[in-house]
């Protein structure tokens, strides 16, 4: 053969080899189709102190630094609200132990909640339930209730996803997380999902003074004011110091027993309801009106104020409270009662509740806003 | 669509090997189970008991009842075969809800004829001489509020109220008894013949009579004396009160 036929021969099977192996599908990639962008979810594991509890995962949400990534510019994003002002880190910052300093939050509207926002830090751990009255199970139904709210941010879920469909970003962002392939996947379950993942890497170091110091070897010490506390918070004194009864409501090693009390702060209106009946008014059992959360302690001098509506401004006012005894309800705790305690007594339990101070917590570079 | 090979061909194989060693493995061979539940109603006296519910308390004297909670471990059924012991632990919470009852319900029972149920009144020491933290959220025994830190013990029972100290009916007086330490630990044998038949649940009915939990020596406790009881301290009364529950707690007929 000649060799410009070889030649032509040659490149005539070039062609054909490559226009077989070519996939000539000529339209372009259909709207909102993520198939192309990759899939391959690694998963995220969380630093858990050696004295905490398990960190429980729902087997339907596994953690994965998608998840957590997307779920953290879910949480500091105002898309969320109707006017894409708020988002959920506008009552819950970093900076404030994951609260907002205030004693009840305002929303969009400028309405005030009724209750105060609560403190993020350590919520995996919450597994008895979630807001002051524990209506929400799990992170993953907490997620869904703020945006529809209306005295929150006041918007639509419907709405939402409509804005993160159209978003830039979030279709791919939500691919990566959960493997959809296509935009219209996108749903308000993915995206509190997404948030949940992300608030169960909420979790404080375990280093603070209090366990350093319970810690051999660490070098950390109580100081005589700090152990004072420290006997009367847990009655390990054997009757030298006074029981301040603190344990039982907030228990080692999260300072939450994760359940629901009526501490006295709130007067009975009649019989046995209160202007805010808390968990009864969940349950609907009357017995549990005016019975709220205890929330962890860690952290404490960084939440003010205090209590489900913020009314208590300081810690030594918290302290009052609980040496006071409180208001008479049936449904009281008895270990909230008249402790007796002296000045320098308060001022120890203070020292103490200040040893629960994690400083790392709010700085980790995680934590902040990813925008 | 590309196909992403996240796996190499030797991962694949290895995955294959394992699920066929396993799937290929005999499975215990339990037998057909069934289920059971205790079915706690408490009473008080002759009265139904409520949650705040006034109750006398003596000549004068009224209580009402905010929390009654406590632990049953240790729980073994009963045959002609001999005792199986169950792993289950549960929190009986009669003041958790507002139904007239609190039930524990037993999953995989092998199936046949039981006479009898034996059980603790608070946690056994094998399971004492843990805490909350070994166990998952969703085992009893997870809860913190129901561990004492400075008795290195699970609190074993939780009775809490407020007695009306004078007859004015203003409950003046919080109490609270919190039972702990392996002294306090207290078995109860129920004898009753039971069938568990298969995939069908078995309910055995335990009557709790409140007001019994309360006596001492035909008397009510003078709770003004002692209103709170929880620590190594009282052992007496916390041991009085541990010893009364499992009294308390009778079949139910």
């Amino acid at each position: 053969m000649l060799p410009w036929k070889r030649l032509l021969a040659g490149f005539s099977i070039l062609i054909l080899v490559f226009g077989l192996g070519c996939d000539f599908d000529p339209s372009e990639p259909e709207v909102g189709d993520l198939s192309q962008i990759p899939y391959s979810p690694e998963r995220f594991k969380v630093q858990v102190p050696a004295a905490f509890p398990e960190l429980e995962v729902p087997a339907n949400n596994p953690m994965t630094k998608a998840g957590v990534a997307l779920g953290r510019k879910l949480f500091f994003d105002p898309i969320l609200s109707r006017d894409s002002t708020q988002s959920c880190s506008s009552c819950h910052h970093p900076d404030k132990n994951f609260t907002d300093g205030l004693p009840t939050s305002k929303g969009v509207d400028l309405i005030n909640g009724r209750r105060s926002a609560m403190a993020l830090i350590d919520i995996a751990f919450q597994t008895k339930g979630l807001f002051w009255d524990g209506r929400a199970r799990l992170l993953e139904d907490q997620a869904l209730l703020p945006v529809e709210d209306p005295v929150e941010m006041h918007f639509t879920w419907p709405g939402v996803i409509e804005r993160l469909k159209r978003h830039p970003e979030y279709p791919a962002d939500f691919r990566k997380a959960f493997g959809i392939t296509h935009k219209d996947s996108i749903t308000k379950f993915l995206a509190a999902k997404a948030m949940a993942q992300f608030e169960r890497t909420l979790v404080s170091s375990g280093a603070t003074r209090y366990d350093l110091a319970l810690t051999p070897g660490s070098g950390v010490f109580f100081s005589e004011s700090e152990l004072r506390g420290y006997e009367m918070y847990f009655d390990l004194s054997g009757g030298r110091l006074p029981d301040a009864e603190c344990f039982h409501c907030h228990n080692a090693p999260l300072f939450s027993s994760l359940d629901y009390f009526n501490n006295g702060i709130q007067r009975v209106v009649h019989g046995n309801q209160f202007e805010d009946n808390g968990l009864g008014a969940i349950t609907g059992n009357a017995a549990q009106n005016g019975m709220f959360k205890a929330p962890s302690l860690r952290n404490i001098a960084q939440s003010a104020p205090y209590m489900h509506d913020g009314r208590i401004k300081t810690l030594e006012a918290v302290i009052e409270h609980y040496n006071s005894g409180g208001h008479p309800a049936d449904n009281k705790n008895p270990f909230v009662r008249k402790l007796g305690l002296t000045v320098q007594q308060k001022a120890d339990l203070l020292a103490f509740l200040h040893t629960l101070t994690d400083t790392s917590f709010a700085q980790k570079p995680d934590y902040q806003s990813p925008f | 669509m590309k196909i992403n090979y996240d796996f190499k061909l030797s991962q694949w194989v290895l995955v294959f090997i394992l699920a066929a060693v396993i799937g290929s493995c005999d499975k215990t061979e339990s037998g057909p189970e069934g289920k059971m539940e205790l079915v706690f109603t408490p009473r008080f006296g002759a009265e139904t008991f409520n949650t705040l519910q006034p109750y006398a308390y003596g000549d004068i004297q009224s209580i009402k009842l905010s929390k009654f909670d406590f632990y049953i471990t240790g729980i073994s059924l009963i045959s002609a075969s001999g005792n199986t012991l169950l792993e289950d632990a549960g929190l009986i919470d009669i003041t958790g809800s507002s139904a007239s009852s609190a039930t524990l319900s037993l999953d995989g029972i092998k199936t046949g004829n039981y006479t009898g149920i034996k059980f603790s009144i608070g946690v056994i020491p094998e399971l004492n001489a843990k805490d909350p933290k070994d166990f998952k959220s969703a085992n009893p025994l997870s809860s913190t509020s129901h561990y004492w830190e400075a008795w290195d013990s699970y609190i074993f029972s939780k009775i809490e109220g407020v007695l009306d100290t004078g007859g004015a009916k203003t409950y003046d007086l919080g109490f609270a008894i919190h039972t702990g330490t392996d002294e306090c630990l207290a078995t109860l044998t129920v004898t009753k013949n039971f069938t568990i038949s298969e995939e069908q649940t078995t309910g055995l009915g335990l009557d709790l009579d409140v007001r019994r939990v309360f006596q001492e020596n035909g008397q009510f406790f003078n709770l003004p004396n002692s209103p709170l009881n929880h620590n190594p301290a009282n052992i007496g009364v916390l041991k009085l009160f541990a010893s009364n529950l499992a009294q308390a707690i009778q079949i139910k007929n």
